[in-house]
């Protein structure tokens, strides 16, 4: 069943006027900032506000992008990180892609349970605190490292032990608590972008994209782990919503919501867990949809939804579905070259035949 | 949530209940925000991709919590919780709003201090050793065809070209063509990390399983110390000026 964006739109209402208690984390910071307990990064330039849960509206900053890299989609999807260059290039967003960021770290504690809450707020601190003295809005390509600044930000907000404990480490460091005023993933951006990226795009591309039949997956720290505050409420509408706007045919299969079986540990002890969790996905996209691309914004999933197609011709499945980015759909509207611009030929699962079809060059 | 707000559920269990496990994990100030009672209902388990493959069920870890069920708590210890996907599909459908999943991870990092979690991190070091000693977490020389053959023939042709497809693609973004880590990180940047886990106490909690790492991870700062310090200190001075 195909559908468009304002359906799910309606998701957002859910909890309107029904005397829920709504938690807006923005108030607290507000009051802790005035009480001289925390410092937040005010937003750098223009911004674009998008609903999240119970209408609550989230600043997305359009100008002056911090790059909080991913390590996942750098050692292993670098297309991506490209792509997201490519397309502030292309619409002229000023960004910072820093040496001196960490890995936040996220993926090696939720897999391993090395580390700590004091550790993982104090490395998220100092992330935070480059961008917020190199003068640039904190915006993130990883999906776990979304959910994980998203989560310290409301322990360190909610704690003030842990609050104490992080702030003692930044002085150690010759740095501040400065807690970003939005947590923002890139997917969030390239949606709130939508009408540039399309005025901007090349309209052979546009052309070549229009129709094309697509399913969505969503990284579960996108929206499970801290769910009130991602653009579209709880069902997100993101990377749909700029592929719908792109002209991208967007199709419901019934396992959206499904993990799709990274597991964080499983993808690398364990890849039979992760292996039977794709056959799951997978096979209710085959005969529910057949659809001509993937489309994902995390990096775990795209990982693991590219490289685990091959395999399951070990129990006589024939999977083939391209796994694009939102980010590397964008670039490709925008008129970058596949593989060199793109790096869609660092995917296991081959882009060739979409390319193809779509008439776009990749020699 | 403030640190004020009070949960009866977890407040009445704490006077009540027993066990070792059981009293380490509700020392974790994130409990309280992770469970508030629970129905049975069963819709954690029917949301859960560790369920539907293993001897694993969120439903249980919330009710061996408010029952202080030690017996069950160390079943979990001892391996169940290792099978967890950290996806929090759990937390999201619950109509109680617990979190198994962080529960999950506080009873994880219980497993590493007390030395139980030697085999679930068996093949764990490379990650380990990247994250302490390169600031990221992954390296494209990590995904060898070797490691990965399940990722099928096309990993090998992509392992043979990967130099020379990413000196193409990050054409003039310095930092970015490198294979021995994510991104090329600096060495202050690298320092300052190392600094965070030494002074968290994870550095510490790393030693239990991976002692050898601490060693690597001392004397690499040993060695940087003084350059570094010295970068620390000016940070601090101009950061003092600046909030004056």
């Amino acid at each position: 069943m195909s559908y468009e964006i304002n359906d799910v739109k309606t998701a957002i209402n859910h909890g309107k006027g029904m005397n829920y208690h709504v938690h807006d984390i923005r108030a607290e910071m507000k009051k802790l900032e005035e009480e001289g307990e925390i410092k937040i990064a005010h937003i750098i330039g223009p911004y674009k506000e998008e609903e999240v849960m119970y209408g609550i509206k989230k600043r997305v900053p359009l100008d002056m992008h911090y790059q909080h890299k991913s390590c996942g989609q750098c050692a292993n999807l670098p297309g991506v990180p490209r792509s997201n260059f490519y397309y502030r290039d292309k619409l002229g967003i000023k960004y910072y892609n820093d040496m001196q960021q960490t890995s936040c770290t996220a993926w090696n504690y939720h897999a391993s349970g090395l580390g700590n809450l004091v550790q993982l707020g104090a490395v998220a601190a100092r992330n935070w605190h480059r961008a917020y003295e190199e003068g640039y809005n904190f915006t993130i390509h990883c999906v776990t490292s979304f959910g994980n600044y998203l989560e310290m930000r409301h322990l360190l907000v909610g704690n003030k032990e842990l609050r104490d404990e992080v702030k003692k480490i930044m002085a150690k460091l010759g740095r501040e608590l400065v807690i970003p005023e939005e947590i923002v993933h890139d997917s969030e951006i390239a949606y709130a972008l939508r009408d540039k990226i399309l005025a901007n795009a090349d309209p052979k591309r546009l052309a070549a994209i229009k129709g094309l039949k697509a399913v969505e997956h969503y990284g579960c720290h996108f929206f499970k782990q801290v769910s009130d505050d991602i653009i579209g409420g709880k069902r997100p509408i993101v990377v749909g919503g700029l592929a719908s706007h792109l002209g991208v045919q967007m199709e419901e299969y019934s396992k959206w919501f499904m993990c799709c079986g990274f597991g964080f540990r499983h993808i690398l002890v364990n890849r039979e867990f992760t292996r039977s969790a794709q056959n799951i996905k997978l096979k209710a996209i085959k005969e529910e949809v057949d659809p001509d691309m993937i489309l994902v914004n995390c990096t775990g999933c795209g990982t693991t939804f590219d490289k685990t197609q091959w395999i399951q011709k070990a129990v006589g499945e024939d999977y083939h579905y391209p796994v694009i980015f939102y980010s590397q759909l964008a670039a490709l509207a925008l008129g970058a070259h596949p593989f060199k611009e793109a790096g869609l030929n660092f995917h296991v699962t081959p882009v060739e035949p979409l390319l193809d079809k779509m008439g776009i060059s990749y020699s | 949530m403030s640190e004020e707000v009070k949960n009866p559920i977890t407040e009445k269990i704490e006077s009540t209940k027993g066990g070792h496990f059981y009293k380490e994990i509700m020392k974790d100030f994130r409990i309280k925000e992770s469970l508030h009672g629970c129905l049975n209902c069963g819709t954690c388990v029917a949301n859960c991709p560790a369920a539907a493959f293993y001897d694993y069920s969120p439903r249980e870890v919330c009710q061996m919590m408010i029952e202080g069920d030690e017996e069950t708590i160390e079943e979990y210890m001892n391996g169940k919780i290792w099978n967890c996907a950290q996806c929090f599909s759990c937390k999201y459908r619950c109509p109680k709003e617990n979190s198994a999943a962080d529960i999950v991870m506080t009873m994880r990092e219980i497993a590493v201090r007390e030395g139980m979690a030697g085999e679930a991190l068996a093949g764990y070091t490379r990650i380990a050793k990247l994250v302490l000693t390169r600031g990221n977490q992954l390296a494209p020389d990590m995904l060898s065809p070797d490691a990965f053959p399940d990722w099928g023939p096309r990993m090998i042709e992509l392992s043979e070209k990967k130099m020379e497809m990413r000196e193409e693609l990050f054409k003039g973004f310095p930092g970015m063509n490198v294979v021995d880590r994510a991104w090329a990180a600096e060495d202050f940047t690298i320092y300052e990390m190392q600094k965070i886990w030494q002074e968290s106490g994870a550095l510490e909690k790393v030693g239990i399983v991976f002692p050898f790492l601490v060693d690597i991870v001392q004397d690499d700062m040993e060695d940087k110390a003084d350059e570094m310090e010295a970068k620390i200190a000016e940070k601090k001075a101009k950061l003092a000026a600046s909030n004056k």
